[in-house]
């Protein structure tokens, strides 16, 4: 006959084992754990919702109504800059000009126009060691699973849960997000992953290619999710190791995460004849 | 009946705070700190099964906002409610310093979890210094309301009964 303790101790082992094997199975099953995941999101995000919509609007007070001794020097910087702004678009508008009549002289096709809805952020991730969001739009908006989030600086993320009202967004800077990814200059492809400090991996880049710090990281189009071109970060610093095949990228993204207070989502997918069945 | 609408009012409040949009290291320590505080003040004064079922329900609101594998908060706060539970049966909780003890260790508990949980199952990425960063922050925040936290917290229940 086993004693107490030895009885205590077998049981404490087997909790545990039982505990550690229903955290593998929720791992491999996390695509389609929707359900449960979603009654949280249920009930909390209007909560979030309208403590978020408050903050906000505390906040805008303060800066309309607080922060007025500040606005008369903002507002000389902003015109100088408006001035050169003008001049600049100006110029730019010569160069889109120019460019359409490229394209049409070299019959190529006009940019596609896709669909798309403005949602807010009313939430994060309670978790620092993954980077999600949940914003106020969801299935009655269109929104579902494996949809594009953009922001105007760049790609913010995917969908990559929704129930009727909201959805949960996960963010590039996260170690489960994966986007297909070119450089701009180079052509140079390979994975972006998130890393740490809020920055991305270019991953499975070869020892032979040039990069550089400074270049731009565009999304290839080939994932499925992100149309190709869209951008993404720019390269912070390049690392050759003496061994390995790749070298370590690290890219800084566009999108400043902590500041994002609107995303956009894309509600076409993008189509890719060869991920056709 | 008014003690399940504080636990419930209690809970809505932790998740909100605890999933709200604010990215500061120091506010994310401390809103984090207050669910330790709330399952510590259980662990200690509350019984069994309102104890596991408000770590659960916790647990359950948290897995369900977080990227996480579903369960890594529900095995988090349960494992931290049976650890407390069995170590305030040797500790007097009147004393302002077991208080912050039992919350560092809470701390320590639910990090430890955490990265063993993203360890084996390949999720997330955690970087050491972070984490470090993270838990001196926790610590701190221990340190400093703790024990008020914990005092504030017995005379809200104090005042809105026991049933």
């Amino acid at each position: 006959m086993l004693n107490r303790k030895v009885m205590v101790a077998l049981v404490l082992i087997l909790v545990i084992v039982a505990n550690v094997l229903m955290l593998f199975v929720a791992t491999a099953k996390q695509e389609k754990a929707g359900g449960k995941t979603q009654v949280g999101m249920r009930i909390i995000s209007p909560f979030q919702e309208v403590s978020i919509t408050a903050w906000r609007t505390m906040r805008s007070l303060w800066r309309h109504y607080f922060w007025t001794l500040h606005v008369v020097e903002e507002n000389d910087d902003l015109k100088r800059q408006l001035q050169t702004l003008t001049q600049e678009r100006s110029l730019y508008r010569e160069i889109q000009v120019e460019n359409q009549r490229l394209r049409r002289l070299l019959d190529m096709r006009e940019s596609i126009s896709y669909r798309s809805v403005v949602c807010q952020v009313v939430g994060k991730d309670p978790s620092p060691w993954f980077k999600t969001l949940i914003v106020d739009k969801g299935k009655q908006h269109g929104l579902q699973k494996g949809l594009a989030a953009l922001a105007p600086e760049g790609i913010v993320g995917q969908v990559i849960d929704v129930t009727e009202g909201f959805a949960k967004v996960l963010l590039i800077i996260d170690g489960n997000c994966a986007v297909d990814a070119l450089g701009q200059v180079t052509r140079v492809r390979g994975i972006l992953k998130g890393g740490p400090n809020e920055n991305c991996l270019f991953q499975y880049v070869s020892r032979k290619d040039e990069v550089q710090p400074g270049e731009t990281i565009v999304s290839s189009g080939l994932d499925g999710i992100f149309r190709k071109g869209w951008p993404i970060g720019e390269i912070q610093s390049v690392y050759k190791q003496h061994s390995g095949i790749f070298q370590e990228i690290t890219v800084r993204p566009f999108v400043d995460f902590p500041k994002l207070e609107e995303v956009i989502i894309v509600l076409d997918k993008p189509e890719i004849d060869w991920l056709k069945p | 009946m008014r003690r399940p609408l504080h636990h419930l009012f209690l809970l809505l409040f932790l998740v909100v705070l605890n999933t709200s949009h604010l990215y500061s290291l120091y506010v994310e320590g401390l809103f984090s700190l207050l669910i330790l505080l709330f399952l510590a003040y259980l662990a200690g004064y509350g019984s069994l099964s309102e104890s596991i079922g408000v770590a659960l329900v916790l647990g359950f609101l948290m897995d369900g906002f977080s990227g996480a594998p579903f369960g890594l908060y529900i095995s988090a706060y349960v494992w931290i409610m049976i650890i407390a539970r069995w170590v305030v049966i040797y500790l007097h909780l009147e004393n302002p310093m077991t208080i912050r003890l039992l919350l560092i260790s809470g701390i320590l508990v639910e990090k430890t979890m955490h990265a063993f949980v993203l360890t084996i199952t390949g999720q997330g990425r955690i970087v050491p210094e972070e984490m470090a960063l993270l838990i001196l922050v926790q610590g701190g925040w221990a340190m400093l309301i703790g024990p008020l936290g914990f005092r504030l917290l017995h005379r809200q229940y104090a005042q809105g009964g026991t049933s």
